[in-house]
């Protein structure tokens, strides 16, 4: 309770409301933005929390994250282009009704659903992290490997369209984070003399190459490729919370908020499971499933308040096993790493205030989302309508000085403009990036483990699998392994 | 899914790589104390691994014949399939170029420049044979890549008091 009240005063001050107000907001806009992903924006955010105390820094990320989320629904509502994956099945819906002259009445119902989604996970959150990471705290060496074995083995499933390639993807996540000063002998490994390469890859210009850059150079390509966008032509109506008309649909509010927490917590789900899942479920419990579709609200609400209430739900392994389940909130664990934190059960026994903080901001982050979309909603159609070109430029402009301003290395920029290109080839061939950044954090963590583990049990590797929980992880990896296999074997049969 | 002539290329470079990470991890110390894995240990395995599961990925997709199948490019499309090639390539050749220049020319400048000509880039490339660029249009590009690097400067070294490379003319 104590850590609580103290984490009410870090988050109740002028400046941090302010900033994590700022980052929801920058969250919103690079969320309408088609092509802008959370974990981008996110990403390019990073440098800015550099000089900020650790709960004032994450409030602004979770405003972003939050943000990016809701943001989605605003082309997704006016130009049938998904801004983030978890809100293509809004489109379902939201589109059809915007045709109709009815965008306002969407994206109305976008916003209350999804705060009404991020609060219901924020609330999960907060009552399930403690618990599970007070279990956490029994993990050893051989548990945390095993842990990190897990990790790698989800995202490298779900991440990429075939198993083998997210495994490679994951490999040179790890391969990459060998590099630097040995963590157990001092042996240096990889550094070619190199001063800035002594303590390891930097995960700043890594984050921003893999995420930001490819995706630019991604654009790139795309901007000569796509066709004329399809917007809804009719005017406009006024945007405002539709509360009465959202809520009148509580059953599936409740059961795509409880459907989205859950499938975020899943590592490796991903957002638009989520809420395809509870379109879905809404669309079996619905008495008029024949509207889904057609532009019905029971199909908007479904969607948004599942894809907000992930969030949180993604939140939960991210911050008590230190295992971030899908892109975003690998690169929200970068942030949390780079700011000298350790996600991990040991952050609540450690740093009390500070995981309660971050609950809270994530609180006031959806309460902003909510304000900003209630009185803004007119600036993000607006953003729309900045030329690509000018943006695309923009961002790269942004990744130059977030990653300069740093420690005025330009070394970093390299890195970055390496990680860039490394992240369009993995994205262009199906590799997926998300692995690479996942073996980059939990590589240092894996092999510390694997080598102490080792020591203490006088080089006996059966310490791996003689222990419950360590055992537990290794066998649930297996069989995921052998699952997403048999998935995809089952995937290629017919065309073949 | 779509594999191309090029996704064989990837593996081929991702493969060299491997094997480059692979035989510099040779001369690494290979003994360790007390039972516990040498510094050798984890970037061997992990890079022999890496080669193991393309040479698998790449067999795989000769098996399935489309390792080294034609790239099934949207022949609707009106853009010639270099152009994209080329917008990337110079992309990639202006980021390389604006890192080298950051700091013998400043923040602003460097910024300013690198503004104007990645935006000119994709309008050139992407622009319709018979329409005229209008030196309006060029002239206000031009202001808006400086009035954004100055203000971006502004902001990031007096606001957030962050160091920018500058070139000492007038404070930038």
């Amino acid at each position: 309770m104590g850590d609580y009240v103290e984490a009410l005063g870090l988050v109740f001050q002028w400046h941090v409301l302010l900033v994590i107000g700022g980052g929801t907001l920058l969250g919103l806009i690079m969320g309408a933005l088609p092509g802008l992903t959370a974990a981008m924006a996110i990403a390019l955010l990073l440098p800015l929390t550099f000089g900020m105390p650790p709960v004032m820094g994450m409030g602004m990320l979770l405003g972003t994250l939050c943000g990016a989320i809701a943001g989605g629904s605003v082309s997704a509502t006016l130009l049938n282009i998904p801004g983030t994956p978890s809100s293509v099945a809004t489109t379902l819906d939201a589109f059809p009704m915007a045709r109709r002259g009815e965008a306002g009445r969407a994206l109305g119902i976008c916003i209350v659903s999804s705060f009404i989604g991020g609060v219901f996970s924020a609330i999960v959150l907060s009552l399930l992290a403690p618990p599970i990471a007070d279990f956490a705290l029994r993990f050893g060496p051989a548990e945390y490997f095993a842990l990190s074995v897990f990790g790698l083995v989800i995202i490298a499933s779900v991440s990429s369209k075939s198993l083998l390639k997210g495994l490679v993807a994951g490999l040179i996540g790890l391969l990459i984070a060998t590099v630097g000063t040995d963590p157990v002998a001092g042996v240096q490994r990889y550094t070619f003399n190199n001063l800035s390469l002594l303590t390891g890859v930097n995960l700043l210009p890594a984050l921003i190459g893999l995420f930001a850059v490819s995706q630019v150079l991604k654009d790139v390509v795309d901007y000569f490729g796509g066709g004329p966008v399809e917007h809804s032509k009719s005017k406009m109506d006024h945007a405002r919370p539709r509360w009465v008309e959202t809520l009148r649909y509580w059953r599936v509010l409740a059961s795509s908020s409880v459907i989205g927490t859950i499938v975020g917590a899943i590592p490796g789900a991903g957002g638009s499971i989520g809420s395809f899942l509870s379109y879905d479920q809404a669309k079996k419990m619905s008495k008029t499933p024949e509207k889904f579709g057609t532009g019905h609200p029971e199909g908007i609400v479904a969607s948004e308040s599942s894809n907000n209430a992930l969030v949180g739900g993604a939140l939960i392994p991210m911050l008590t096993l230190g295992i971030p389940g899908e892109a975003a909130t690998a690169v929200l664990m970068g942030g949390l790493m780079i700011q000298g934190i350790s996600p991990g059960p040991t952050l609540f026994t450690d740093n009390g205030s500070i995981i309660y903080g971050i609950f809270i901001a994530f609180f006031v982050a959806n309460i902003f989302m909510l304000l900003i979309q209630w009185f803004g909603i007119q600036l993000f159609v607006k953003v729309l309508q900045v030329p690509r070109k000018l943006l695309m430029a923009l961002i790269l402009m942004f990744c130059f000085i977030g990653v300069y301003a740093v420690d005025a290395d330009i070394f970093n920029v390299y890195l970055m403009l390496g990680f860039g290109v490394l992240g369009y080839f993995l994205n262009r061939y199906d590799f997926g990036t998300a692995p690479v950044i996942l073996g980059l954090i939990l590589g240092p963590i894996a092999e510390s483990n694997i080598r102490r583990a080792l020591l203490l049990s006088s080089g006996d590797w059966s310490v791996l699998v003689t222990r419950p929980i360590s055992l537990t992880f290794l066998l649930v990896s297996a069989a995921f392994l052998f699952f997403t296999l048999w998935q995809n074997r089952r995937q290629t049969t017919p065309h073949s | 899914m779509v594999k191309t002539r090029s996704d064989a290329l990837f593996h081929l470079v991702l493969l060299a790589l491997a094997g480059w990470f692979l035989q510099q991890a040779w001369h690494l110390p290979a003994n360790a104390a007390g039972g516990s894995l040498s510094p050798a240990f984890f970037p061997r395995a992990i890079s022999l691994s890496i080669v193991i599961l393309l040479l698998v990925s790449m067999v795989r997709g000769l098996i399935a014949g489309t390792l080294l199948s034609r790239d099934t490019s949207d022949s609707e499309n009106a853009t010639p399939v270099w152009v994209p090639v080329l917008a990337w390539c110079a992309i990639a050749l202006l980021l390389v170029l604006y890192a080298l220049f950051l700091e013998p020319l400043g923040y602003v400048v460097s910024t300013a420049l690198f503004l104007f000509l990645c935006v000119a880039i994709v309008s050139v490339l992407s622009h319709q044979r018979g329409d005229a660029i209008k030196p309006v249009r060029v002239l206000m590009l031009a202001l808006f890549s400086a009035a954004v690097s100055v203000a971006i400067f502004l902001i990031f070294s007096v606001g957030f008091e962050i160091v920018l490379p500058t070139i000492g003319v007038m404070g930038v």
